[in-house]
C-alpha cells in the first residue's frame, strides 16, 4: 500500500504524497523533537524535510525504503539546523508530552538527568541514540541510516550511552549520599 | 540478540515518553501549500523512476541495461518528415577541409528532444553491492508517450536505450552515474562511449557531452552532442559526423 503511494508520488501525484506525509508525519516529528529538543524547531525541520522529500522523491531508488529515507532526511535536517546555529540552544523549555504519563520505572530525577545528559550530546550522537533506542534499529541499521560505517555507529552509540549512564549514575549518587554533615 | 541493560531500558523508556505528541495539522497544511507549488526534481534518476513504475530486486546479473522502447508511430512520422526536411535542406552537408591531405569530412547538425512519458508497466531488476547499485530493465517497459520527441534526423529515430549504473545516494548527496545511451533501429545503432555523469545533491544534473559511435548502416559515422538534462525534457544539440572522430592525443603528465 505504502509502496504504491510512494511510486505514485514519485510520478508527481500530490495526493499520494500528502497521504504519505500524513502517515509519516508523527514519527518524523517525534524524531526531530527528540534530536532538537525544541518543538518549534522540530516543526520547521519536519516541514523542510517534507518539502525536500517531495522535491527529491523521484531520486529515491527503492520505494520500499521510503520510511528509512525519510528518517535519514530528518536526521540530516536536524544536524543541519545544529550546524547553522553553531551551538545548541540553552533554552530550558524542555519538550514535554502534552499529557505526561508518569512511568513508574522512571523517576522524575532520572528524567531530569537524562534530559541534561542528552542535551550535552552532539546532535549526531542524539540521532544515533534515538534511532537505536526509540526506533529499535540494529547497529548496522543505525549505521546505514546515518550513512556512516558500522564501527563509527558503534563508537557513537558507546560514547553517547556512556554519557547518559554517567548522568544517571550521578543522580543515583546524589540521592544516596548524605545531604549535609555536621561537625 | 543482546538484552538491554538497565540504563538502556531507562533511556528507551524516557525517549518513548518524550516522543509523545502529534505533528500539528497546520504544519502539514503549510507544507502541502508549498509542495503543491513546487515541481519535483528529476535528474536521470527521476527520469528512470518515471519510466519504471515497479521495481524488483535480484541478486544476480552483471549487465547494466535500461531499455526504453520508443513508440513507433509518432517517431516514424517524425522520421519521415525529418527525412524529407533533411534531404531537401540539410544534406549533403558542409564539407570543412582541414588541410590539403586531410580527408573530407561531412557533418550534419541535428537537434531535438527526448522526454519520458507515462509508463504503463515495466520491471526493473536491481543488483546491489556495497556502494553501487546496478539496474537492469527487463523487456516490457512501455511508455505511453514517445521518448524521442524529435531528433531532426531519421538516423536517430530508433529505440532509445539507457544503460546506467550509479551509487546509491538516496537523494541526499551527489549521485555518480556510469551511463551509456544507445539508439537502435533495423539498420544499425548508435552507442555512446562510456561516460560518467552525476546528479547534484538537489537532484539536478549537469549538461552532458555525449559521444556515440555508429554501427551497421551507420558504421563509419560518429555523433557528438550537448545534452541539457533539464527536468523531464532533455534537449539535444549536436552533429553526425562522417568518419571517426579525431583520435584523442595521449596526455603526457610531467615526470
Amino acid at each position: 500500500m505504502q509502496r504504491d503511494l510512494v511510486v505514485a508520488a514519485q510520478a508527481g501525484d500530490h495526493e499520494a504524497f500528502e497521504a504519505l506525509a500524513i502517515s509519516e508525519g508523527d514519527r518524523l516529528f517525534a524524531l526531530a523533537r527528540l534530536i532538537l529538543r525544541d518543538v518549534d524547531r522540530a516543526h520547521d525541520a519536519v516541514q523542510e524535510v517534507l518539502v525536500q522529500a517531495w522535491r527529491a522523491l523521484p531520486q529515491l531508488r527503492d520505494p520500499d525504503r521510503f520510511g528509512a529515507w525519510m528518517r535519514r532526511l530528518t536526521v540530516n535536517a536536524c544536524s543541519e539546523q545544529a550546524r547553522r546555529e553553531k551551538r545548541w540552544s540553552a533554552k530550558l523549555t524542555a519538550v514535554r508530552p502534552p499529557e505526561p504519563v508518569a512511568d513508574a520505572a522512571l523517576r522524575v530525577a532520572d528524567r531530569d538527568q537524562l534530559e541534561r545528559g542528552f542535551r550535552r550530546l552532539e546532535p549526531e550522537q542524539r540521532a544515533a541514540i534515538v534511532l537505536r533506542y526509540y526506533f529499535d534499529l540494529t547497529v548496522p541499521q543505525v549505521a546505514h541510516e546515518l550513512g556512516i560505517p558500522e564501527g563509527t555507529a558503534k563508537s557513537r552509540l558507546h560514547h553517547a550511552m556512556a554519557a547518559l549512564r554517567a548522568a544517571l549514575d550521578a543522580e543515583a549518587r546524589a540521592t544516596t549520599e548524605p545531604r549535609g554533615r555536621t561537625a | 540478540m543482546r538484552h538491554r541493560d538497565d540504563a538502556e531500558r531507562r533511556v528507551s523508556t524516557w525517549l518513548r515518553d518524550e516522543a509523545r505528541g502529534e505533528l500539528p495539522d497546520w504544519v502539514l497544511r503549510e507544507t502541502f501549500a508549498r509542495t503543491r507549488e513546487l515541481p519535483q526534481q528529476r535528474g536521470l534518476r527521476g527520469w528512470l523512476v518515471a519510466l519504471t513504475q515497479s521495481t524488483r530486486t535480484t541478486t544476480q546479473g552483471r549487465v547494466i541495461m535500461l531499455s526504453i522502447p520508443v513508440l513507433g508511430v509518432v517517431v516514424a512520422v517524425t522520421a519521415v518528415v525529418t527525412a524529407v526536411f533533411v534531404g531537401a535542406f540539410a544534406g549533403p552537408a558542409e564539407t570543412p577541409v582541414t588541410g590539403a591531405e586531410a580527408p573530407a569530412r561531412t557533418f550534419v547538425a541535428f537537434s531535438g528532444k527526448t522526454r519520458y512519458g507515462d509508463c504503463v508497466g515495466s520491471e526493473l531488476e536491481r543488483e546491489t553491492s556495497p556502494g553501487f547499485v546496478r539496474e537492469l530493465s527487463t523487456a516490457g517497459t512501455y511508455c505511453v508517450n514517445p521518448i524521442v520527441e524529435d531528433f531532426g534526423d531519421p538516423r536517430l529515430s530508433g529505440e532509445f536505450r539507457v544503460w546506467v549504473g550509479g551509487n546509491d545516494g538516496y537523494g541526499l548527496g551527489p549521485t555518480v552515474w556510469s551511463q551509456r545511451f544507445s539508439i537502435h533501429d533495423e539498420q544499425g545503432a548508435w552507442v555512446q562511449r562510456p561516460s560518467l555523469t552525476f546528479n547534484h545533491a538537489d537532484g539536478s544534473g549537469p549538461n552532458e557531452v555525449v559521444v556515440m559511435d555508429g554501427s551497421g548502416a551507420y558504421d563509419g559515422f560518429s555523433l557528438v552532442a550537448e545534452v541539457d538534462l533539464f527536468d523531464s525534457a532533455w534537449t539535444w544539440r549536436g552533429y553526425i559526423i562522417e568518419g571517426d572522430l579525431p583520435p584523442v592525443p595521449e596526455v603526457r603528465l610531467p615526470e
